[in-house]
C-alpha cells in the first residue's frame, strides 16, 4: 500500500477520511516505513509527507508530496488560525539553541509578534504573527524542516 | 580616515551610518527598518559589541576589522530575499579583487593559511556555501542576514558582513584568516568603499528579471568545493557525499553514496577532512 512511484495512494487517504467521518474521530496518523499521514477534521494539520529523515534536507525524489491531498474528502474544515511559513527554509523555536522560545502553548501574543525564526540559506526570516491571540498548538519541532506555506502555530 | 561610500552608490542613494562602536550592526539596521528607514542604508562599525553568526554564535568584530550591515526593504518573497546573502558573498569577493594586490606575493600565516598561489599570484577569493568568503581556502568574513516584516507591509532584511581585516578569532574548528596576517595591509575602510560600489552591480542582477539565474552562475564560478566530499551538519543528522551543484533556487545539492540527491536550505558544511570522518566521531560545530 501507500506510495506509488509518482506520489501518494489517493485511496489510501479517502479510506482514512471516510473512516474519520464514520467514527466520529478528529485525526488519525499512520505511519509505515517512509511515508507519515495524518488525517484531521480541523482544517489545521492535514499533513501528507514523506519521513523527515532528514531535517533541513528535502529528498530531490521523490518529488515533493502535496501537503492538502487529504483534505479532499473529509468534511468541510472549519478554517482556523494558523501561522503558516511564508518560505521554504528550517524552523526554529527560538533564537539559539537553548535559549527561550520565542512563543509557548498558552502564550497569549499580539498581532507582529515574532512566533519563529525560518532559516533558508543562512538568512534568519523573523515570522511574525498576522493576528493576536492564544498560541493552542505549536506544530513544527526545533530545527524541522517546513515547506511554504505550512501551518507552525495553531491561535485560539 | 573615516568610512565612506563611493561616489556611484552615493549617486544611486544609499546612505551611511557609521560608528566607533555598536552592539551588532544588524540589530541597528533591523531595528531602524521596523522604525521605516527606506532601506539602502549602510550601517558600520568598527567594533562590535554583541555581534552573531549563525544559530546565536558569537561573531567577534575586533577594533580594525569591519562590520557593515546593508539595510534593503522591499515587497519581493522571502525566497528571493534569502538570495540577497549570495549577492552579499559575490559583493564582497568582486570588492576584494579591486582593493588586493594583483601581483604582489604574500607570506604564509602562521596557521597555515597560504595568501600565495604556487605561480606567487595572489590567493583567489573563493565562495563557500551559502556566502563565507574564503582567501586561500581559510575563512576571511561571514555573512548573515536577518529579516522581519513590516507592520505596514514589505520587509526590512538586514544584510551583515563581518570582514577580518586586521585580525582573525583563534580557537575556531576550522581554518581562519585575516588581510593583515597575509600582508595584505588595508583598512577596513578601503574594504567597505570597494564593498559600497561592487554591491551596486551584483545587486542589480538580484533586481533584474531572471537576474536569480546569474547569480547563481557567477557564484558558481568563485564556488569553493564543487565536486568534493562534503559533510552538512543539520539539527540532528549529517548528511555526507559529494557537493553537486546549487540547484536553480541556490540550494546546496549532496550527492550521497546510495545515489540520492539531497537538496539543503540550511546547514553548516565541512570539506575535505571533515567530511570524512566517520560517524561515530564527534562531529565538530
Amino acid at each position: 500500500m501507500a506510495i506509488k512511484k509518482n506520489g501518494v495512494d489517493q485511496q489510501l487517504i479517502r479510506d482514512l477520511a471516510n473512516i474519520l467521518t464514520e467514527t466520529d474521530l478528529t485525526e488519525i496518523e499512520i505511519e509505515q516505513e517512509e511515508l507519515r499521514i495524518r488525517v484531521s477534521r480541523n482544517g489545521t494539520v492535514q499533513t501528507v509527507q514523506a519521513t523527515a529523515a532528514m531535517p533541513g534536507a528535502m529528498p530531490v525524489s521523490p518529488p515533493a508530496l502535496a501537503a492538502t491531498e487529504a483534505a479532499a474528502d473529509t468534511p468541510a474544515p472549519v478554517p482556523a488560525n494558523t501561522v503558516n511559513s511564508p518560505m521554504v527554509g528550517t524552523a526554529y523555536l527560538a533564537a539559539s539553541p537553548g535559549a527561550r522560545p520565542f512563543v509557548e502553548v498558552g502564550q497569549t501574543i499580539r498581532e507582529g509578534q515574532t512566533v519563529m525564526i525560518v532559516e533558508a540559506m543562512k538568512t534568519m526570516n523573523q515570522i511574525p504573527s498576522p493576528q493576536g491571540g492564544k498560541v493552542v498548538e505549536i506544530l513544527v519541532e526545533d530545527g524541522q524542516p517546513v515547506e511554504y506555506g505550512e501551518p507552525l502555530i495553531v491561535l485560539e | 580616515m573615516a568610512f565612506r561610500l563611493s561616489p556611484g552608490a552615493e549617486r544611486a542613494g544609499y546612505r551611511l551610518a557609521a560608528f566607533e562602536t555598536l552592539g551588532s550592526t544588524n540589530v541597528e539596521a533591523l531595528e531602524r527598518g521596523k522604525a521605516g528607514d527606506p532601506g539602502r542604508l549602510w550601517v558600520v562599525s568598527r567594533r562590535q559589541e554583541t555581534g552573531r553568526g549563525r544559530r546565536g554564535r558569537p561573531w567577534a568584530t575586533e577594533s580594525g576589522n569591519l562590520a557593515a550591515t546593508l539595510l534593503v526593504t522591499g515587497e519581493r518573497d522571502l525566497a528571493h530575499t534569502a538570495m540577497l546573502g549570495f549577492v552579499a558573498g559575490l559583493s564582497l569577493a568582486a570588492a576584494l579583487d579591486a582593493v588586493l594586490p594583483q601581483e604582489r606575493p604574500v607570506r604564509v600565516a602562521m596557521d597555515g593559511a597560504d595568501g600565495a598561489s604556487p605561480t606567487g599570484k595572489p590567493a583567489r577569493i573563493s565562495l563557500k556555501w551559502p556566502n563565507d568568503v574564503l582567501l586561500g581556502g581559510a575563512k576571511l568574513a561571514g555573512i548573515l542576514i536577518e529579516t522581519a516584516g513590516l507592520a505596514q507591509g514589505g520587509y526590512a532584511a538586514a544584510v551583515g558582513i563581518g570582514v577580518n581585516v586586521v585580525s582573525h578569532p583563534q580557537d575556531l574548528p576550522y581554518p581562519a584568516t585575516d588581510l593583515s596576517s597575509l600582508g595584505l595591509a588595508h583598512d577596513a575602510e578601503d574594504v567597505f568603499l570597494a564593498l559600497s560600489d561592487a554591491w551596486l552591480d551584483t545587486v542589480g542582477d538580484w533586481d533584474a528579471p531572471g537576474g536569480l539565474a546569474r547569480i547563481r552562475e557567477r557564484w558558481l564560478a568563485r564556488a569553493t568545493g564543487i565536486g568534493g566530499e562534503v559533510a552538512v551538519q543539520l539539527p540532528g543528522e549529517v548528511v555526507r557525499g559529494v557537493f553537486e551543484t546549487i540547484d536553480e533556487d541556490c540550494r546546496f545539492v549532496v550527492r550521497q553514496a546510495d545515489g540520492t540527491r539531497t537538496r539543503i536550505t540550511a546547514g553548516d558544511v565541512h570539506f575535505g577532512a571533515v567530511a570524512t570522518k566517520r560517524d561515530d566521531e564527534k562531529e565538530t560545530q
